[in-house]
């Protein structure tokens, strides 16, 4: 920390990389330097940033997770996470598909809620299994949620870490939703919009949901190459378990429930 | 050398641009020492002094630069803070510039974005980057090097 540093509140992040090393800038002055080799980080930040626990909660601690965890064998998954009696449900979709929005109408089911967007999938240390975790922080659904959830109706949508317009709030306040830290993935489904009414859910063949995961993994350097084999070892147990794709044309809650009666019976 | 190509660099899976193209190498005499300098725009190669000639003996550089000209950032380079922890040196210029100097590794790893000219390079960037480098290899004190804010030193 450093009291000539000013902050800027109105300072889009700003991510740039290179071999072991990756910036992320906060406007002009503040820069949090992660060294992938050496797992540190160093930064320069404002007294005000310094004692800002909203922007270290929120927006440093998942920062570092993304840019850190497969260097650590935590391997982030553009999927939601929510747990039914220790049971993980992942989510996953192309951005759109409204992972999101289905999280909060899960999560006012039996579903407790693990993550509604990035969830950071670890082996259960000596133990044969994995650990699917998410972090404190905000759901974020876009503008268009509050036509399905009217408690966002005293919310307004801001300009959010990647600069898309969205509400982001506490779901355990807004939806009173039950939160969870952690759960252990038992279910995948892979969610798809479609204009027919109903919900079908299609077996998915395991290669097929492993391909997906490859594909929006992230590049890594070669010095990197055996967190990239453990993100692949990682991704093939993740995918090796109950594998679905879901066709839905009905609203989050009709989707929902769906989920909640297909899941007893798998 | 082919002029800098400021088409934007874009690919899904390296939103950190790690492997954007730096197809430029070129040895360069820096103080006593060679470094090798690696980048995409030859612009950022002129004020580096010489080059070393094909048939001198076969050198084994000092140090590695790898600077990337960011055709996606606007603006120009703020004043630079520098922070120094352990074995690893930043200096932050805003968006425009930002340099990571790895003392083990002993290399140079930067952005420099588009707005950012031959004078202000010249006159601002590369002395920076420069000192930083001599501080480096010899281990001499910072002081002298132009850093307008001091060094900061942190660790999170």
């Amino acid at each position: 920390m450093d009291s000539s540093i000013n902050r800027d509140p109105s300072a889009k992040a700003h991510f740039r990389g290179l071999r072991h090393l990756v910036f992320a800038s906060f406007g002009m002055q503040e820069v949090f330097t992660f060294d992938l080799l050496r797992r540190r980080v160093v930064g320069a930040i404002s007294p005000a940033t310094a004692s800002d626990s909203s922007f270290w909660n929120t927006r440093l601690f998942p920062i570092m997770v993304g840019v850190m965890g497969t260097t650590v064998g935590v391997v982030p998954l553009h999927s939601a996470c929510l747990d039914r009696d220790g049971k993980g449900l992942l989510i996953a979709g192309q951005s759109g598909a409204g992972k999101s929005t289905l999280s909060v109408a899960l999560a006012q089911r039996e579903f407790s809620l693990v993550s509604d967007d990035w969830t950071y999938v670890s082996k259960d240390g000596n133990k044969d299994g994995l650990i699917a975790s998410g972090l404190p922080v905000p759901v974020k659904l876009l503008p268009d949620a509050v036509q399905h959830f009217a408690e966002l109706k005293a919310f307004t949508p801001k300009e959010s870490l990647n600069g898309e317009l969205a509400f982001e709030v506490d779901a355990t306040k807004v939806f009173r939703s039950h939160v969870k830290f952690t759960s252990r993935p038992h279910w995948l489904i892979f969610l798809e919009r479609d204009n027919r009414p109903g919900c079908n859910f299609i077996p998915y063949d395991p290669s097929d949901a492993r391909a997906f995961y490859e594909r929006s993994a992230e590049l890594l350097p070669e010095e990197f190459a055996e967190a990239a084999a453990t993100r692949s070892e990682i991704i093939r147990a993740v995918t090796s378990g109950k594998c679905f794709r879901l066709r839905s044309g009905e609203l989050p809650q009709r989707t929902a429930e769906a989920i909640d009666h297909f899941c007893n019976g798998v | 050398m082919p002029p800098y190509d400021h088409t934007p660099y874009s690919h899904p899976l390296d939103v950190l641009r790690r492997f954007m193209p730096s197809p430029l190498k070129a040895l360069i005499k820096f103080e006593k020492e060679i470094i090798l300098v690696e980048t995409n725009d030859s612009s950022l190669l002129l004020p580096l002094g010489y080059f070393v000639s094909q048939s001198s003996p076969v050198f084994s550089p000092a140090f590695h630069w790898k600077l990337l000209r960011d055709a996606d950032v606007r603006g120009k380079p703020a004043e630079a803070t520098i922070v120094m922890a352990g074995s690893l040196l930043v200096a932050n210029m805003g968006p425009a510039c930002i340099a990571g100097i790895d003392l083990e590794q002993k290399e140079v790893l930067a952005f420099i974005g588009r707005d950012v000219d031959s004078h202000d390079y010249q006159n601002y960037v590369f002395p920076i980057l420069s000192g930083l480098t001599q501080f480096a290899m010899d281990k001499k004190s910072t002081i002298g090097i132009p850093f307008p804010n001091g060094v900061v030193g942190a660790n999170v």
